[in-house]
């Protein structure tokens, strides 16, 4: 079916593809390399997701989302001052370590064989379209900031008034 | 305790704060409206600048803050950081070696198969990497160097550019490929634009779209770019002419 799917929107023009969109979370497997697969996220036992490749260790969804594939909740949405003043927030409670990631260690996260979420399924189709801020500041207009939209997959900018979601990062134990 | 660096992951080129609501600071300092200095030296330490290897390996020697390049010449030997001329650069964070492009004049096609100026639509027959299709095969346009009417190996798009440097070579390898988007993407210096990449090591960038190897999930007419003049990335109508920069190298 997948497979009939995307036979169909090859066929089309780009217009009418975007028409005949498959449902959220599918993903064009047998058409696009991974860029991200579920399998590089090992779980781990206090609930928090590393990153094989990178090291880096996540926790399992954006914060407000929860468990399987983080469906259940509603997404957190803070400008970026406070996206960056949430990681203090959550030492104060006993939860030390995490930051805002950079705009590179976010969109690391991104599976471009995915859309909508831009993401594997398995482990967050219910992040959606939520766009996240990254801790990097815009260079060229200075009011902006760097953030991934999950929904597609792109890095992008954005004015740092607006409210977004917020994904922490932690380094490994060494 | 070595904080971990992210491994293969560059770090941004980020090494000042940005205030809120508005403005950069020079250093990584930031301000924050209506906070005490206190709170605006942890909001300055909640951002990219306080993390990675921008602050613990800032040599300038090797690339602009964290990044860590290695000039190599046409035979593929390593150059010193000074080399007035070089044809690759290798990536020592990712472990990818990039091709560098030969001086831009404003026109394609007269400065040898690795002009700045050459441009290629997207074109990839492979099924199981191309989304679905094919993308532009570009027949008629003499956007690059080498174009003949009516050879296809001379046309000027980016699956025949691939194979024309894979059999001249560059820098001793034959094994060059148009480069993920991730992976075209670990060349943006974030703290740069027009262009947003350490010039010193990357000439004649020029202030347009990349084209990366990546297809979108959902739509055939378009294919992941960078777009190298602000960094950001988009996805970008096929039929488009744009440059690339092929790479090697690297993970499977």
């Amino acid at each position: 079916m997948r497979r009939r799917v995307f036979a169909v929107l090859a066929a089309l023009s780009a217009a009418a593809a975007a028409e005949e969109a498959p449902p959220a979370g599918v993903c064009n497997t047998e058409r696009a390399p991974a860029t991200a697969p579920a399998e590089r996220f090992a779980p781990r036992a206090d609930g928090t997701l590393q990153d094989r490749r990178t090291g880096l260790i996540w926790r399992a969804c954006p914060e407000g989302l929860r468990g399987p594939a983080c469906r259940e909740g509603e997404p957190l949405r803070l400008d970026w001052a406070a996206a960056l003043r949430l990681p203090a927030a959550l030492a104060a409670r006993g939860e030390p370590g995490w930051r805002l990631p950079n705009v590179r260690e976010l969109a690391s996260l991104v599976e471009l064989q995915c859309s909508r979420p831009a993401l594997a399924p398995e482990r967050f189709a219910g992040v959606g379209e939520l766009p996240v801020w990254s801790a990097s500041p815009y260079h060229f207009y200075t009011h902006y900031g760097w953030y991934v939209d999950f929904g597609e997959g792109a890095q992008t900018y954005d004015e740092r008034i607006r409210a977004k979601g917020v994904w922490l990062v932690r380094e490994a134990a060494p | 305790m070595a904080a971990a660096a992210a491994e293969g992951l560059n770090d941004t080129g980020i090494t000042w704060g940005g205030h809120y609501p508005k403005g950069n600071a020079a250093d990584c300092t930031a301000r924050l409206a209506g906070a005490d200095a206190a709170a605006a030296a942890a909001f300055a330490a909640a951002q990219d600048c306080a993390h990675g290897r921008d602050r613990t390996r800032p040599d300038p020697a090797d690339g602009a803050a964290g990044f860590s390049y290695r000039k190599i010449d046409a035979a593929g030997r390593p150059l010193p950081a000074d080399a007035p001329e070089w044809a690759c650069v290798l990536d020592t964070v990712t472990g990818l070696m990039w091709e560098v492009k030969q001086p831009a004049d404003g026109v394609p096609g007269n400065r040898g198969l690795h002009d700045a100026d050459d441009l290629f639509t997207w074109y990839n027959p492979a099924p199981r990497r191309n989304g679905g299709a094919i993308g532009d095969w570009n027949a008629d346009r003499a956007q690059c160097t080498g174009y003949t009417p009516g050879q296809p190996a001379t046309y000027c798009n980016t699956g025949e550019f691939v194979a024309r440097v894979n059999r001249a070579g560059l820098c001793g390898h034959h094994d060059w490929r148009l480069p993920s988007l991730p992976e075209l993407a670990s060349l943006v210096h974030f703290g740069r634009t027009r262009p947003a990449v350490d010039t010193a090591w990357f000439p004649h960038t020029r202030n347009t779209f990349y084209w990366s190897d990546s297809p979108h999930a959902r739509l055939a007419a378009v294919a992941w770019a960078v777009n190298f003049e602000f960094g950001y990335t988009a996805a970008v109508p096929r039929d488009h002419p744009r440059p690339v920069r092929l790479v090697r190298g690297g993970r499977p």
